[in-house]
């Protein structure tokens, strides 16, 4: 039996499936596909998006240097083709390395145009994994040629969508979300309505409302070649500063529903530096503590209200993520008033919602 | 059959045309020099910081992985006047699919944000500052012949043959500085 699908799904309609009615217009063929699209397409959009104004994500050094690093979270066990776009200038080669768990995998690069142009890199993911994230370093080096560095402008990333059928058997992301594909063929008009395929349905769509979402994927530039020495040099930002507090809220949706049931959760990754004993920042009405460098992970609840009026322009309840505009933040992200400032910074910062 | 299976299939429409909408949020990365001070800040350091001489522009490509349920793009744009005098900011927003490693074809001629109507802009060129803008959430009615350029601020739209591909928004701003760039389907129901 095929666990098909079609692609855009076609919704079954709620209305033909109350009380009453004739189970006989294919709703439930409609509601099985639909499920099973959801599991190989659902997600699979942007999970990495960041860009950068002209000469500022830029490399000079002939050896590979790690720039960017940043925390993906994985939509299921099944999508193993992690896709990225780029956007670069100049000669150079681009490497890629994804970790999940123990287990790294990398892609490699190089291009020589010296206008902008695009680069297409897919790191495959060969071995099985119950990883709920991975890390997703990016090494930039120049080749010889000109203009004289290699840079980024634009990095995207997205895992690739799944095609029909779905994969017998039962599918997992990470070891407890379970989804049971449907058998189209057992589910036509002329087979019984079985109990079983509302058990799973149910488990497939509480399955499905806990596949995270990508809101923010912001790296610190590391590793130019040398320190700016003028304004014409490039000075991209290596840590979360000040001025990110406006920039870097970003307009998402999430229902009002699981906001007010406490049922829905902001896991929040940052890449410190720089850590003495601990420090705090604010973000969406939480206070977040972190103690020890490295990435570290916290998981929160949305406190702040929705934006209202953006919540009417799109019909949607729509909340700002992003580090907060609290006395607290303007004291311990960067502004100009302290340099170099020595406190503890964040230099990576990848937000999801679950 | 009755109210359980109904909300099944409620469920798995706001799943497909709520939850799973595509969605590309950029924030846009700039020199972190502080002019006065001489210095490499190394974070912005303030609300909107940058610079850009008269009549110059920031352009900036774009990768949006559309859905095959994608059919209209909403726009928020953070963006920074110029801090010259007499400057009236733009912000040219296009869509283009992606062929061949290459941007290739525009398959919507764009908007057009200009200021005053859409835009703020600086009065007294003492400062570049940060501002939103955005494009609404309805869908535009395009008159029977098409369009052949820009149009005021409207969602972008993607025509059916290119829904599920990958597409590049290109966002070019003239005497004004990108901040942010996020850009997600609009919710038009579930039928």
């Amino acid at each position: 039996m095929s666990n098909s699908f079609t692609s855009p799904p076609t919704l079954g309609s709620e209305l033909t499936v109350v009380a009453g009615q004739p189970i006989t217009e294919g709703a439930i063929s409609a509601m099985s596909e639909t499920a099973n699209y959801l599991w190989a397409v659902g997600g699979s959009h942007n999970c990495l998006s960041q860009a950068w104004a002209e000469g500022q994500c830029t490399q000079k050094g002939t050896a590979y240097q790690l720039m960017l690093s940043y925390r993906i979270p994985t939509i299921s066990n099944d999508h193993y083709d992690f896709h990225m776009h780029f956007i670069a200038l100049g000669p150079g080669c681009i490497r890629s390395t994804l970790t999940l768990g123990a287990s790294s995998y990398t892609s490699e690069t190089c291009s020589t145009g010296a206008g902008p142009h695009v680069i297409e890199q897919s790191v495959v993911v060969t071995s099985a994994s119950t990883a709920t994230y991975a890390t997703l370093d990016i090494e930039v080096k120049h080749t010889t040629g000109t203009p004289n560095h290699h840079e980024l402008r634009c990095v995207a990333g997205r895992w690739v969508a799944k095609t029909s059928p779905v994969d017998t058997g039962a599918r997992y992301l990470g070891t407890t979300d379970e989804f049971i594909p449907f058998g189209i063929n057992r589910v036509g008009n002329d087979n019984a309505l079985s109990a079983r395929w509302g058990v799973d349905m149910l488990r497939n769509i509480e399955t499905l409302r806990r596949r995270p979402i990508s809101y923010l994927s912001w790296s610190g530039v590391d590793n130019l070649l040398a320190a700016p020495t003028g304004p014409t040099d490039p000075a991209p930002a290596l840590y979360l500063g000040l001025g990110d507090i406006f920039s870097l809220q970003v307009p998402v949706h999430i229902p009002q529903e699981v906001v007010e049931q406490g049922s829905y959760t902001i896991h929040l990754h940052a890449y410190l530096v720089d850590v003495v004993g601990s420090i705090e920042f604010d973000f969406m009405g939480d206070r977040v503590s972190f103690s020890a460098n490295g990435w570290q992970t916290a998981e929160i609840e949305i406190q702040v209200e929705a934006d209202d009026d953006l919540s009417r322009l799109l019909d949607l309840n729509i909340y700002r993520i992003g580090p907060e505009n609290t006395f607290d933040n303007t004291e311990v992200l960067i502004d100009a008033g302290t340099v170099p400032w020595t406190a503890a910074k964040i230099q990576s910062l990848s937000i999801w919602g679950v | 059959m009755g109210s359980g299976v109904a909300q099944m299939a409620l469920a798995l429409k706001q799943l497909t045309n709520v939850k799973f909408r595509a969605a590309g949020y950029y924030p846009v990365g700039r020199s972190t020099w502080h002019p006065v001070l001489g210095q490499y800040i190394k974070a912005n350091y303030w609300w909107g910081s940058g610079s850009i001489s008269k009549g110059a522009t920031d352009e900036h490509d774009l990768f949006y992985f559309s859905q095959p349920t994608s059919e209209w793009i909403g726009l928020e744009i953070v963006y920074g006047p110029s801090a010259e005098l007499d400057v009236e900011p733009e912000i040219l927003c296009e869509l283009y699919d992606v062929s061949g490693g290459a941007v290739s074809t525009k398959i919507d001629e764009g908007i057009l944000f200009t200021s005053p109507d859409h835009l703020q802009r600086d009065s007294d060129g003492q400062s570049v500052g940060a501002f939103r803008v955005n494009t609404g959430g309805r869908p535009y009615v395009f008159p029977s012949a098409g369009i052949s350029a820009p149009t005021i601020p409207r969602p972008l739209y993607i025509p059916s043959a290119n829904r599920g591909d990958e597409l590049v928004v290109r966002v070019t701003a003239t005497d004004a500085i990108v901040f942010g760039v996020y850009m997600f389907d609009l919710y038009l129901g579930a039928s």
